[in-house]
């Protein structure tokens, strides 16, 4: 009966239930749509407390400049480095006359429109998601043909806090039992090289999200729970609100913190303990890795984190099933007894 | 004593005068009434709700007295013949007579139902689609139309971070 009334039917909602249906629909994209409806709209929107942002590739050159919008972009060097470690490593490791294409991959930057714009118009938000977007040619790792695998997970305060990197170069459903080859060699320098490759790719990517929620963080004085992941779920920052607090502090003390020229957080002097096993399986998810490293990275003035809490968490995944496979892969490798320890210094 | 509690009906008086007998098992799931039911029935007092009418609380009683996993599908069937002003209907009665479940699921599928009204291409039509007019000044409605038409295809996502700037 109700139906055949034709008057405005949001109208009749109060404005707490409005706020509370906004606060359901995550997406960014529709928010937005709401922003620009109507006034009433535009003010409860603004005053939301999740939103799940994900950020949209840079054009070149978009019309909108000439309306007179200053668009602020991030330029993010060392494209290949961080998108396709693995491929870029076996360019590297395997073959030196493609050193040549990969430079110049490189100096391709990809870019991203910074979140600030959309993001002070919601000054209540207490939780927030970024999704960083997929970039030009990936491929992504898990893709096609590729049975690859990088993950990580990095917790940030003022610094890096702790980062969790799992990687192997083959991850695969098992098919058959194979016969086991015990014969295989622990880990070569190549191995070692690669992995390294791996780690420094993965905190140059965690500390460049860093950078990006270094300035946003000042402008959002509710912020409780930041987490940054990528549309390839590569990676995976997150910073709780103890964590946030102590940020915005150091932005606020200083100016300097925004203006680095490496365009990411520095990474302080790391100890890290890295695990390999040439091949294992994985019988409670049914999957069989090769070349299959973790490594737990923290920093050396951090004696307090215990390897048991960086564990913690998920890695991002495309679904459950794969984070539960990640999970097993952390849990099963830290049995092994043969582990390295290593030390990095500040870079 | 333990039977004929379980007998114990709570009246109510919607908001188009009807007068609704509510089981006391489904009226304890009302958050809001739970604390004064013994006094109510005690007293037979009637617990008016100018907020509701018939109704939607016949709705709101249904799915009390449903098992949650047969919520989900009332759920369904509601919202199929269930245009929105049913649900903000259902939404304001929960709200009132404090549901949680009932709140959080309703609030649920208008959510969604505000992402696809949210997808059609033109402010314009969203605004016809949920029954609002515009209040903002037309110039900034005419530079919005403007991004839209000059980004094309790619306007989905840049139209925002660009129109999030015109609406200071």
């Amino acid at each position: 009966m109700n139906s055949k009334q034709e008057d405005d039917q949001f109208d009749r909602l109060p404005d707490a239930l409005l706020l509370l249906i906004f606060n359901k629909l995550l997406d960014a994209k529709t928010l937005i749509r709401c922003l620009s409806v109507s006034k009433r709209f535009a003010s409860l929107v603004s005053q939301i407390h999740t939103i799940f942002l994900p950020l949209p590739c840079f054009v070149p050159n978009p019309k909108p400049r000439e309306l007179g919008f200053p668009i602020k972009v991030i330029k993010v060097l060392v494209n290949k480095l961080i998108t396709k470690p693995i491929q870029f490593l076996h360019h590297i490791v395997s073959s030196k006359p493609h050193a040549a294409a990969i430079n110049s991959n490189i100096s391709n930057h990809f870019l991203y429109y910074s979140p600030n714009k959309v993001l002070k118009n919601f000054k209540e938000i207490k939780t927030l998601r970024l999704a960083l977007p997929r970039l030009g040619c990936e491929m992504g790792f898990n893709g096609t043909g590729d049975h690859s695998l990088l993950k990580w997970k990095a917790e940030f305060g003022e610094e890096l806090r702790s980062c969790v990197v799992l990687g192997a170069t083959s991850f695969q459903r098992q098919l058959e039992r194979e016969e086991q080859q015990e014969i295989r060699p622990p880990l070569t320098e190549e191995d070692l090289q690669s992995r390294i490759i791996w780690t420094i790719s993965c905190l140059v990517s965690a500390s460049m999200r860093h950078f990006l929620l270094k300035q946003i963080v000042g402008k959002l004085p509710m912020l409780q729970s930041v987490v940054i992941t990528d549309a390839s779920k590569q990676g995976k920052l997150r910073m709780v609100e103890q964590q946030l607090v102590e940020l915005r502090n150091t932005v606020k003390n200083s100016s300097e913190a925004l203006e680095s020229s490496l365009e990411r957080t520095p990474i302080p002097n790391l100890c890290m303990k890295l695990w390999y096993v040439p091949e294992m399986e994985l019988p409670a998810s049914g999957f069989a890795m090769k070349g299959l490293t973790l490594v737990l990275i923290k920093p050396a003035s951090e004696r307090s984190v215990s390897e048991g809490d960086l564990l913690l968490g998920d890695l991002d995944g495309e679904d459950d099933e794969e984070k539960a496979v990640f999970g097993e892969a952390m849990r099963e490798i830290v049995k092994r007894k043969m582990m390295f320890m290593m030390e990095m210094s500040s870079f | 004593m333990s039977s004929s509690k379980k007998s114990r009906i709570v009246k109510f008086k919607t908001s188009d005068d009807k007068t609704f007998e509510v089981e006391e098992a489904v009226a304890v799931q009302f958050e809001t009434i739970k604390s004064m039911i013994d006094y109510v029935c005690a007293n037979d007092c009637t617990i008016p709700l100018p907020n509701v009418n018939a109704k939607t609380l016949a709705m709101v009683v249904e799915w009390c007295k449903k098992h949650a996993d047969e919520r989900d599908q009332l759920m369904e069937v509601d919202v199929d013949e269930a245009p929105g002003a049913v649900l903000y209907d259902l939404l304001v009665a929960a709200t009132y007579l404090r549901v949680e479940d009932l709140i959080h699921r309703v609030s649920q599928r208008v959510s969604k139902m505000v992402i696809e009204i949210g997808k059609l291409p033109e402010e314009e039509d969203v605004r016809k689609t949920i029954n609002i007019k515009s209040d903002f000044p037309p110039q900034v409605e005419e530079e919005l139309r403007k991004l839209r038409r000059t980004l094309g295809p790619l306007s989905d996502v840049l139209v925002l971070f660009v129109s999030s700037g015109l609406l200071e």
